[in-house]
């Protein structure tokens, strides 16, 4: 399947790719000082194209991993550990995105297919010392793929 | 768009865009995937009917950090980087626990090409921003031009230098977003 990740106003592609407006959702609700882990698995029907991040959270103090299952590419990479015994846990998440209110959803800026039935997993560390609620949202396309057009 | 023969015709400009924005319904496309307005140049690397100004297709996407836990105070660090294969460098991002005199400065030094991406350490909140106010590379706006920096594909390595400006101990991040592979439009 493939796609034009260059047009997102094109309904339909001569390879028979509609795209239709799409938001998945990744949520989790971290206990205090705890590690969370939670799955984002691209529906079936249809590959992913992801155009923009969202996120909000009840803390700041919450850092994000972000891992491709099927390749075990890590989208949030630790190049190098400058404190020794410390973890590295991600990206503080207000450096990955902010909400879409206040302007702040971040731009992938290169369109990424992510395939229909991939699983994604997410690891929400908390370090505010109390429960916090944190919501991810992929926006983009999905890629229809249809006969006849 | 090829600068370099300045005789050539000029490039055709690109078609612009419907005067009102057609409707939702039926029409399949997303009215909302852009993000190129005045308000917020740094973010703008999405345009209306055209789509990204990186002229890169299905890299993908990768936050590369290093991370400071914690740098005490008045204290320099440094941190080689060894950067993932076929990188594309497209915007810094970067957060300090304590920032009451700026936080930190941080400096970026490609090793391979020993080329310092940074002339002097500025102050972490001049090159670096935050998911929600990132600062794209610079692209000449309407040409899709964008000119993302690519490091040397295998074994690159980043240097980075630290300097915390505060008296007291600081958990510092510092990192780059971009693309691994992709193919050049």
């Amino acid at each position: 399947m493939s796609s034009d990740s260059s047009s997102p106003t094109a309904a339909a592609t001569a390879s028979g790719i509609v795209k239709i407006p799409r938001v998945l959702v990744v949520d989790a609700t971290v206990t205090a000082s705890t590690t969370q882990p939670s799955i984002l698995t691209i529906p079936q029907d249809a590959d992913f194209e992801w155009w923009f991040l969202a996120a909000s959270r009840t803390s700041n103090l919450l850092k994000v991993l972000i891992l491709e299952a099927a390749t075990q590419r890590a989208m949030i990479y630790s190049g190098a550990q400058q404190s020794s015994g410390v973890a590295f846990n991600g990206v503080n998440i207000d450096l990955l995105a902010g909400t879409v209110q206040g302007n702040g959803a971040f731009p992938i800026a290169v369109p990424y297919v992510m395939p229909a039935s991939r699983a994604y997993q997410h690891l929400f560390t908390d370090s505010s010392g109390s429960t916090n609620t944190v919501e991810l949202v992929y926006h983009g396309f999905a890629l229809l793929q249809v006969s006849g057009s | 768009m090829d600068l370099r023969g300045f005789g050539a015709a000029p490039p055709a400009a690109p078609p612009l865009p419907a005067l009102m924005p057609g409707r939702l319904i039926n029409t399949l496309m997303n009215l909302f995937a852009r993000e190129f307005t005045t308000a917020n140049n740094g973010k703008s690397v999405y345009m209306l009917g055209e789509g990204s100004i990186v002229p890169i297709t299905g890299g993908f996407p990768m936050w590369v950090y290093t991370e400071f836990n914690a740098l005490g105070g008045y204290k320099t660090a440094r941190a080689r980087i060894p950067m993932p294969e076929a990188f594309t460098l497209l915007g810094y991002f970067g957060s300090a626990s304590v920032n009451t005199v700026g936080g930190y400065r941080m400096n970026i030094y490609d090793v391979n090409r020993r080329i310092r991406l940074t002339d002097r350490p500025p102050n972490f909140q001049l090159i670096a921003g935050t998911g929600s106010a990132p600062l794209f590379q610079g692209a000449a706006i309407g040409s899709r031009q964008a000119q993302p920096y690519q490091f040397q594909v295998d074994d690159a390595q980043v240097l980075v230098t630290c300097v915390n400006l505060e008296s007291s101990s600081n958990n510092i991040q510092l990192g780059m977003y971009g693309v691994q592979g992709g193919k050049s439009q």
